[in-house]
């Protein structure tokens, strides 16, 4: 979808055309079912991904006014994914995460969260890993894969795994770090 | 300070995210499932903002057959199927609907209950859906008219009362449906601000019965409707000039659409002709006088239903020359889904198109046809069919270009800001499509752009220019 087929989707969005999100549906309802079905994996139903997905696309009907045009298909993907991962959480309160904080030194309070422009930064260091590690990195914390469904699924020693996952949250941490300093 | 990498990326949106492929619900199954999502926000017990819960209900009914519609929608639905045998297309009953709302206030009177039912808002339009009921023990059988009815809008932006036209049908369910147009309303007012009060003052009401004659009865049924806030559509305007040559020859240019018709200026040696309702009313005066200049106009709709016109007026404008005509639809249309106006003198018809063209094409010394025009951040991206890809050439440095390819035709393109100045180009870059067969071009702009900000883009190769306008 071309950046003014989306503008024009999202401004009859704004205008509450039914038809609209019907469209957006047979657009990107097959995206979206997508990644809710790789982060749920073996933890849900495809009933319960049929209802995620519904529910990402009442976020679009209530939240097409924030969408900048030509951003609405990582902006699916992004509310995918955290809806699936609420969903999870709900199932299994602790997703099994075997280190996923990041102790940044600072003086801010411990709830403090990122900027957006400190969020940006990240992200760019995370597309700008080189391949396997991004993949490896993201499929464990961005899917919410386990360190052997990595493995499997790469075709990878889970030792490399753990290396590759040590190694990515070093580097974030370094980056995050380095930051916090600078302000 | 601890960050959990996993809530980090709540907001990442990277291209890639290692989709495997597995099986997904339908879209047919999803689309049910959000539908009944928004039902269920839809009769949420507090129906505080009236437009909220019309533009709720309006999906309640899309997905599955539950009609929450106000009773004006339904009524100008009815009304849309008996003029044109047609049912009204869920979209168009969608646009009704969220420009109406339900009312339910009541003025009971000399045992006259009037009721405001509902309401529907339209640019400068009102039409309101009532009942007048007489008390059968005071009036027996006796069926109920209108007789005087007045009516005035209260703005705190707007002192000056706007001048105001009515017009009252009555069904054959005995409902009422007044249509108040305030022609001269402030450029920039919109009846649904929220902010606006409708009074109407109904003094007498006539009744009769099939033996006896009408007797009036005055009273005071007066109400204060504070309206409901409705999105005004936005105006179109054309510089489409159609010159239609019957037996009367009219150029018709000025065109421009509302919700609730449309208007145009037409130039003509010949002072009889006239626009009239389409229709029935229209084969009759053909029927009648087959050779007058009796002219009608409809709006297509892009699902192919045809939007009658119920009322022509026309002013004439001594300055110009012309007279101006506004013609009204049948029912509110939004005027970004009417696709042409189709005029006619009913012996022939010329149908205009007002949809945005999807491509462009450059006639310069070879012809270059522009499609699938993007936008981003970083320039501007549009595929080309050409005859011959090695004949031209996109470049954000023309004259440099035309030097080294002299047998080119070398072209350009270019953004343009809401205040005319102009974005330039960085570089271009041509990729040829072999699944489209199309040449997919990237002109960038020299610095990263807000997209939002660009109003048009001019595309040139030097002999011709188009400019295209971006929402």
């Amino acid at each position: 979808m071309g950046w003014m087929q989306e503008a024009e989707l999202l401004r009859r969005l704004k205008k509450r055309r039914s038809r609209a999100l019907e469209q957006a549906i047979d657009q990107y309802g097959a995206y979206v079912a997508t990644v809710v079905r790789n982060v749920l994996g073996a933890s849900g139903t495809m009933e319960d991904a049929e209802e995620l997905s519904a529910d990402v696309f009442y976020t679009l009907w209530t939240h097409c006014g924030t969408i900048t045009p030509g951003k609405l298909k990582p902006w699916l993907g992004a509310v995918a994914r955290n809806r699936a991962k609420d969903f999870l959480r709900q199932r299994r309160p602790v997703l099994p995460m075997d280190e996923d904080i990041l102790s940044i030194p600072t003086d801010s309070p411990e709830t403090a969260v990122l900027e957006h422009a400190q969020k940006q930064v990240l992200f760019d260091a995370i597309d700008a890993m080189t391949e396997p590690d991004r993949e490896i990195f993201l499929r464990y914390y961005y899917k919410f894969e386990t360190m052997e469904e990595v493995a499997q699924r790469m075709q990878l020693p889970i030792g490399t795994v753990k290396t590759k996952l040590h190694r990515g949250r070093k580097h974030l941490k370094e980056i995050l770090t380095e930051q916090e300093a600078a302000q | 300070m601890n960050l959990k990498i996993t809530d980090l990326l709540n907001d990442y949106t990277g291209e890639k995210l290692y989709l495997d492929p597995v099986p997904v619900p339908s879209s047919t199954r999803i689309k049910e499932a959000a539908m009944k999502k928004l039902e269920r926000k839809a009769v949420h017990p507090v129906r505080i903002a009236l437009i909220v819960a019309a533009a709720a209900a309006v999906l309640t009914g899309t997905a599955l057959g539950v009609m929450r519609y106000s009773k004006n929608t339904e009524k100008m639905a009815e009304n849309w199927e008996a003029r044109t045998s047609n049912e009204m297309a869920q979209e168009q009953k969608d646009f009704v609907e969220a420009h109406s709302a339900d009312l339910g206030e009541s003025v009971t009177d000399q045992g006259v209950t009037v009721t405001m039912e509902s309401v529907t808002i339209s640019g400068q339009t009102v039409t309101m859906l009532y009942s007048v009921v007489l008390d059968p023990d005071t009036y027996g059988a006796a069926e109920p008219l209108v007789k005087s009815l007045d009516a005035y809008v209260e703005n705190p932006n707007y002192d000056d009362q706007p001048d105001m036209q009515c017009s009252t049908f009555q069904d054959a369910d005995g409902l009422f449906q007044s249509r108040w147009t305030f022609e001269t309303l402030p450029a920039d007012a919109n009846l649904g601000d929220g902010q606006t009060t409708l009074h109407i003052q109904i003094d007498t009401i006539e009744y009769a019965t099939e033996v006896q004659e009408a007797q009036e009865v005055s009273g005071t049924w007066s109400f204060a409707i504070s309206l409901p806030t409705v999105e005004a559509a936005q105006k179109r305007s054309f510089d489409t000039v159609l010159n239609f040559s019957g037996d009367v020859t009219l150029t018709i240019t000025d065109i421009a659409l509302t919700e609730n018709g449309c208007t145009f200026n037409v130039e003509t040696d010949n002072n009889d002709y006239i626009f009239t309702n389409s229709g029935e009313e229209a084969d009759l005066a053909h029927a009648a006088e087959p050779d007058a200049p009796i002219f009608t106009v409809d709006a297509k709709l892009a699902d192919g239903t045809t939007v009658p016109c119920i009322q022509a007026g026309m002013q004439y404008n001594s300055a110009a020359g012309l007279d101006r005509w506004s013609i009204t639809w049948a029912v509110p249309v939004d005027p970004e889904d009417v696709v042409s106006l189709v005029f006619s003198d009913g012996n022939s018809r010329e149908e205009i198109s007002m949809e945005a063209a999807d491509s462009w094409t450059l006639e310069g010394e070879i012809s270059l046809e522009i499609q699938d025009i993007s936008l981003d951040e970083d320039g501007i991206h549009f595929s080309v069919k050409a005859a011959d890809s090695t004949q031209y050439q996109f470049s954000g440095a023309p004259d440099m270009a035309a030097a080294a390819n002299p047998d080119k035709t070398i072209c350009t393109a270019y953004g343009l800001l809401g205040d005319g100045s102009i974005v330039p180009e960085g570089s271009a870059h041509m990729a040829y499509n072999a699944a489209t067969g199309l040449d997919d071009w990237t002109i960038s702009w020299a610095a990263p752009m807000d997209p939002a900000e660009v109003v048009s883009l001019v595309l040139s190769d030097g002999t011709t220019e188009i400019e295209i306008p971006i929402n």
